[in-house]
């Protein structure tokens, strides 16, 4: 197998165009107001990680690369990593969903919490949804604890949209679990091990 | 049961534990046969679990309120006010949806106070020079508010995981790792406002966490740590900008890679020691037959069994100006 050298280098124009028009899609224009000072980085090692860095890091970042030793390729993490490109599609991750919480206004909320364990969410898990969505919407997903404090469970594509859970069959899949991809946060437990 | 016995002969009381003799011999040199008895008792124990509230998350009230609600018992450590002492927990306090979102980390008590003897400050450039698994870098952008920037430095691939998800987690954005040896940022040119170099070490002062450690190491493998964390610091130092600060520590008790490490770099460079204003035990000027410089009675040592925590010894800083 050819080893690839890892690099973590500004994204360029179609790469960031590929992850802001995601974010505008999915969150709306108010996205852009943390989105404005930073800028998009790629950490390229077989698959493309998004990164969102602020222009202090990137300052380094660019003072790293022109130095003697140029370390940018042994650059493990710079800000904060949102989701990958794969074949020109952004992939939102748990850790976007971590980053944009605020601006997903989509939200769905458990009764279970069998989503952090890589399972699905089925029409019977769910207590309530925010706002209406559609077939293909990113929804983040929540569990409610007692006293109703929220808590942030990670981040799914529906399966169906709303207007179709009071009709479809309890086991119906909303949001489909997967145990070895980093949508929901117990990805963290099994990633560590 | 070890309470029940008195024990007076303290190689005898080692033996039975399954020590190396020569550990014996030298926590006895370092801090006498009854207090070497109270520290080899203290290692048969278990530490409590202490957690570090992570207000880049979400205010202390209400990860108090969340752990209350799971029926979490805790109690705050005087003079960390981020820390809380787990008094009882139903449940495994590592996988909780609260732990999973990054309201707190479980970390040693001791270990916190590396981080707060730095002091950062939000607009500083801090060097982690020796990070994985994140439990100081965390701590640090948390002091820093997540402004300024942290280049936290980890040789090992295989650790630099760990850091990742710990820093992800707590919700860490400040912070650039980089999977290299510490002793090659020198050439990256990067001046560091403060540093951390919580240096790979013997684990002498952690034998409560990994008793293998009774056994695993030989007095030579010490010359070796006492090396590399020189080598670490000379870097650390060279990278330091003029009237910038480091701090140094290990979880080891042993001079060597102490004291020991601290006297050389103050004879080769304009670096002088400050005071710790935490009320630990000082470090020590004379070790077998080393004698170092009476400054490091500014450094402080962290016995175990007198800060019911893990051994520590750390030292700060100053780099004077040209
Ligand atoms: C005591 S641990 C650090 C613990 C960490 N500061 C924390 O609070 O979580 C020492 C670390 O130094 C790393 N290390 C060893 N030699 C190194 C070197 N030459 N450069 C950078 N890191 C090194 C080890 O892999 C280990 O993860």
């Amino acid at each position: 197998m050819v080893k690839t050298e890892t690099l973590f280098i500004k994204a360029s124009r179609e790469e960031e165009q590929i992850v802001v028009s995601f974010l505008l899609k999915e969150f709306g224009t108010k996205v852009m107001e943390i989105m404005n000072d930073k800028s998009i980085f790629i950490k390229q090692r077989g698959v493309k990680e998004v990164y969102i860095v602020n222009e202090e890091l990137k300052d380094t970042i660019e003072f790293i690369r022109n130095s003697s030793l140029d370390l940018t390729k042994n650059i493990f993490l710079a800000g904060y990593p949102i989701g990958t490109i794969h074949e020109k599609q952004f992939q939102l991750e748990v850790t976007g969903g971590f980053y944009f919480k605020k601006y997903m206004e989509k939200r769905i909320i458990v009764k279970t919490q069998q989503f952090l364990y890589g399972k699905d969410i089925v029409v019977a898990n769910v207590k309530e949804y925010t706002l209406p969505f559609k077939k293909g919407n990113w929804l983040a997903v929540y569990g409610k604890g007692k006293k109703d404090s929220e808590l942030f469970y990670g981040v799914g594509k529906a399966l169906v949209g709303s207007n179709e859970l009071s009709s479809a069959p309890p086991n119906t899949v909303i949001i489909k679990g997967y145990k070895n991809r980093p949508f929901d946060l117990g990805w963290y437990l099994r990633f560590e091990k | 049961m070890l309470d029940e016995v008195s024990y007076t002969d303290v190689y005898d009381l080692g033996n039975k534990l399954g020590y190396l003799p020569y550990m014996i011999q030298r926590f006895v040199e370092l801090i006498g046969e009854k207090e070497t008895i109270e520290l080899l008792k203290f290692n048969e124990k278990k530490l409590k679990t202490v957690i570090r509230l992570n207000n880049l998350k979400a205010q202390f009230s209400e990860i108090e309120f969340l752990l209350l609600q799971k029926k979490i018992v805790f109690k705050r450590i005087r003079e960390i006010p981020e820390a809380r002492e787990i008094v009882h927990s139903p449940i495994s306090i590592g996988a909780t949806i609260e732990y999973l979102n990054g309201y707190y980390m479980v970390q040693g008590k001791n270990s916190m106070f590396p981080p707060l003897i730095l002091d950062p400050k939000p607009h500083e450039i801090i060097g982690d020079f020796a990070a994985a698994p994140g439990g100081k870098t965390t701590h640090i952008a948390q002091l820093m508010k997540n402004k300024g920037k942290i280049i936290s430095i980890e040789r090992s691939k295989r650790r630099c995981t760990a850091l990742y998800s710990n820093i992800i987690r707590m919700g860490v954005q400040n912070t650039i790792v980089i999977n290299t040896d510490a002793r090659d940022i020198v050439k990256s040119k990067i001046k560091f406002d403060k540093i951390l170099l919580d240096a790979p070490c013997s684990g002498s002062g952690v034998i409560i966490n990994d008793p293998s450690r009774k056994t695993s190491k030989k007095e030579e493998d010490l010359a070796r740590y006492s090396k590399l964390q020189t080598e670490l610091l000379d870097t650390a130092i060279q990278t330091l900008k003029e009237g910038g600060t480091i701090v140094y520590c290990t979880c080891s008790l042993e001079p060597e890679e102490n004291e020991l490490v601290i006297d050389r770099v103050l004879k080769d460079n304009d670096i002088k020691l400050v005071d710790i204003l935490f009320s630990f035990e000082r470090g020590v000027t004379k070790f077998a037959n080393y004698s170092f410089s009476p400054e490091l009675k500014k450094a402080v040592r962290l016995y175990p069994h007198k800060t019911n925590g893990e051994g520590f010894f750390i030292a700060k800083m100053v780099k004077e100006s040209g």
